[in-house]
């Protein structure tokens, strides 16, 4: 019976419907369709067949090393039997049952080779910028090319990293290369042309509001968007978080709060017009930038149901904003070792800790310029209402030069290490702004990668010694391990295929997919005949 | 004809360029240098490696290099010292031409975007869409055409002239057809599916249909299996066109570079 329903699946599997924005608007369900598999953010599968009783019985289905690939951060997208991954200038079409290749598209005349975050899908098509800063629209069946288009420019200090964000008839796509100084964008592109239908800067123009919070340099001032958003369809919003002001350490020289840089953006999708923002570190000089998920939650906030916004953000704090109005509700301590702010005001700003900025000589400061968190994908489950968040206990040394800044000679202003710390993963409470539960990693505090959870309980990380691990969701309980034999620098996804559940993640350099295990019967070749 | 060769070579292209490394000599892409060089080689080189580089009695110098890259000091030395042991004799060339020489060789195996053939690329246009050639009811470009031969789209920024000439004239030249097999699947439960198999093992198989139908394959579900020896691809272009229409149609192809698109209307 099990092979005759296989049949059918195998003969059903043809890939020929397209996506719409309503399948997105439904993700995810068997198909992963989106960088953090829905637009609210979650990365939360409501699959059901692997469960905290039977995640031990885990098993690696397939492995696809990516050519070349050195240090993957590629979040999949899954649809219709095929997982789509992007490297460096680069993507590949993966038979998701089998990790084998189906297609892949390698754009070798690219002017730069930074990292790659994943890519995005609408209808036909499969997403993915450049780093040097060209959307790129592939033939999702055959990775035909079927436009490449410029939407900055790399003499002008931008590069591109993250995923698109496929939304409507549109594309949006963000920037990096905040470090260098450049002028931060978000910009929304067709997604049937890639002409550019609005952008809207991270920065603003001289004599526009906000340009009083910064001093000469302001046309450099960074504030880079080099990760995905999340979305609000009733109202309309798009969440969006920008980088580090530059100069990163010497911040003297852009005296004020430096606008919209190190912020959470509130943006109307259709024109890109600025619905408000909320700056968590006014005047960063630690370049902890606001590059962290804004998870999108409904929850009761003292006794009445809120749209909330929750933030762990880099800079140590886990904040709760109001998502329709932008205002501050509480922020709390994400890591114990914060020490540049005693607390969080009731305006939303800091409580500084005097002379925690970079000296010449080095000021010793915690989070270290890693921050408490990073891009890294959290988690919101919501039977636990909980926030998965990996998060850093770390601190560093911050430096600043008194170097006359120059825009685009890789000069940030200074300098920062950091040293030793721990890796936690911490199931934070948004209703009390605590940790739920603690699961502390052993390593060198090196990784970068993220999680992803079931509808069952089961809360699946990756951690700092290149394991890709299963809790239990409700108390952090350790489930299951896997050693996948080197560090990763991505977060898991959830699809199902031939109606099996699968999680898959890169490591460094490879794909692995995991299922639970089933024991695989004896097949007979089939009979190949050639013909001339 | 041209999947086998855009798979294998191009994570290779693509991580090295043509060479291991980039040579600063001023002779590189300098078109003065380049057209003189040619002449050299015309007169010197053609003989033994094809008048485009393709090989003959001497090895394609073409495909070679993305195999085994060599830095344009390399194939200096070879042209001025030969390979002893081989019939690649040295040459008595002064330094400056053998480095045009050398620009030359490096242009000729450079995509065909950065050297393109001199037929009209307008015609060619005409003639890849026409009824003649028919190029696209297998090939796309920009999404149109056919999905059962490789996607057009960047040929001319990926690929040297002298393979695209190949591919065009000798499809089946190449033995490896793994990735490219032209397929007829029977499954047990009595579908039958044609197209191109873009990957294959015992236990798997993925097969894209002309019309774009793209089927996920166990092989537990294949019943039989038959493979086209040869490639897919017509064999027949040779006749079908004439020398002028297939210069035409090299142009156009040529012409198909996604980054020089972009940066022409920039």
């Amino acid at each position: 019976m099990i092979r005759v329903l296989a049949w059918v699946l195998a003969v059903c599997s043809v890939a020929s419907a397209q996506v719409t924005y309503e399948d997105i608007l439904k993700s995810p369900g068997k198909d992963w369709l989106t960088y953090a598999g829905s637009y609210n953010g979650w990365r939360h599968s409501p699959l059901e067949q692997i469960t905290p009783e039977n995640a031990g019985s885990l098993v690696p289905k397939w492995v696809y090393r990516v050519p070349n690939a050195a240090r993957l951060q590629t979040s999949p997208v899954v649809y219709d039997g095929v997982m789509y991954v992007t490297d460096t200038n680069a993507m590949y079409a993966l038979d998701a049952r089998s990790g084998r290749l189906i297609w892949s598209y390698v754009d070798a005349r690219a002017k730069e080779s930074g990292p790659n975050r994943g890519p995005a899908i609408l209808g036909d098509r499969v997403y993915f910028v450049t780093s040097d800063n060209y959307l790129t629209a592939l033939d999702r069946r055959s990775g035909g090319v079927i436009f490449s288009k410029k939407y900055a420019r790399v003499e002008e200090g931008i590069t591109s990293t993250s995923a698109p964000f496929a939304f409507k008839n549109m594309v949006i796509v963000g920037c990096a290369g905040g470090d260098n100084g450049m002028r931060g964008f978000i910009a929304a592109l067709s997604a049937e042309t890639g002409e550019e239908i609005w952008r809207t800067y991270t920065v603003p123009a001289k004599g526009e509001p906000g340009s009083e919070t910064w001093g000469d340099l302001i046309e450099w001032g960074g504030s880079a968007t080099w990760l995905s958003g999340t979305f609000d369809p009733e109202l309309n919003t798009l969440y969006w978080t920008t980088g580090n002001p530059w100069p990163d350490f010497n911040a003297s020289v852009r005296p004020g709060d430096n606008l919209y840089s190190s912020s959470l953006l509130a943006l109307d999708p259709e024109t890109g017009k600025i619905k408000w923002h909320f700056q968590f570190t006014p005047h960063d000089t630690h370049d902890w930038d606001a590059q962290s998920w804004p998870m999108l939650v409904d929850l009761e906030w003292e006794g009445k149901p809120r749209k909330l916004v929750l933030h762990a953000n880099r800079n140590g704090f886990f904040y709760v904003l109001d998502r329709e109005t932008g205002e501050f509700l509480r922020a709390t301590k994400l890591t114990d070792s914060v020490d540049w702010a005693t607390g969080i005001d009731k305006t939303g700003r800091p409580i500084l800790v005097p002379d925690k900025d970079p000296t010449i000589e080095g000021n010793w400061v915690c989070p270290s310029v890693k921050g408490a968190t990073n891009w890294m994908g959290q988690t919101y489950h919501p039977d636990t209402e909980l926030l998965y968040v990996l998060t850093l206990e770390q601190c560093g040394w911050f430096t600043m030069s008194e170097q006359k800044p120059e825009p685009m000679k890789n000069f940030p202003g200074g300098g920062a290490t950091e040293e030793g710390g721990q890796v936690i993963l911490r199931a934070m409470d948004p209703k009390t702004g605590k940790a739920a539960w603690e699961y502390p990693m052993t390593g060198f505090g090196r990784m970068w990668t993220g999680t992803v959870s079931t509808k069952t309980g089961v809360l699946f990380s990756g951690d700092d010694a290149g394991q890709l691990i299963a809790l239990d969701a409700k108390n952090g309980r350790h489930l299951w391990n896997f050693n996948m034999g080197e560090l990763s620098t991505a977060s898991p996804v959830i699809y199902e295929v031939d109606g099996k559940q699968h999680i898959a993640i890169a490591s460094a350099t490879a794909i692995f997919s995991f299922g639970l295990f089933e024991l695989v019967e004896p097949m007979d070749l089939p009979k190949i005949k050639t013909r001339k | 004809m041209f999947l086998c060769l855009l798979l294998l070579a191009l994570s290779l292209a693509a991580q090295h360029g043509r060479y291991e490394s980039e040579s600063n000599h001023p002779a590189i892409g300098d078109p003065a240098q380049i057209a003189a060089g040619e002449k050299l080689y015309q007169r010197s080189c053609a003989g033994c490696h094809g008048p485009d580089g393709s090989g003959g009695r001497g090895p394609n110098l073409v495909v070679r290099p993305l195999w085994h890259p060599l830095t344009d000091e390399k194939v200096f030395s070879i042209i001025r010292e030969g390979l002893p042991g081989t019939s690649m004799p040295p040459t008595s060339l002064t330094d400056d031409e053998t480095w045009q020489l050398v620009a030359f060789i490096h242009a000729l195996i450079g995509p065909a975007a950065e050297n393109p053939p001199p037929g009209d690329a307008n015609a060619g246009e005409k003639i890849y869409w026409g009824e003649k050639a028919k190029c696209s009811n297998c090939h796309t470009i920009s999404g149109k055409g056919g999905y059962l031969g490789p996607d057009l789209t960047n040929i001319g920024g990926v690929r040297p002239m002298a393979v695209i000439r190949e591919s065009v004239l000798e499809p089946s030249k190449d033995l490896y057809q793994l990735e490219k097999e032209a397929v007829t699947v029977k499954l047990k439960n009595g579908q039958t599916i044609r197209g191109v198999a873009r990957n294959r093992n015992n236990y798997s198989l993925q097969v894209i249909e002309r019309a774009g139908k793209l089927h996920l394959i166990s092989m537990r579900d294949v019943a039989e299996l038959e493979i086209l020896e040869r490639s897919a691809m017509p064999g027949d272009y040779g006749e079908r066109l004439s020398a002028e229409e297939l210069e035409s149609l090299f142009a156009f192809l040529a012409r198909q570079s996604l980054r020089d698109r972009a940066e022409s209307s920039n």
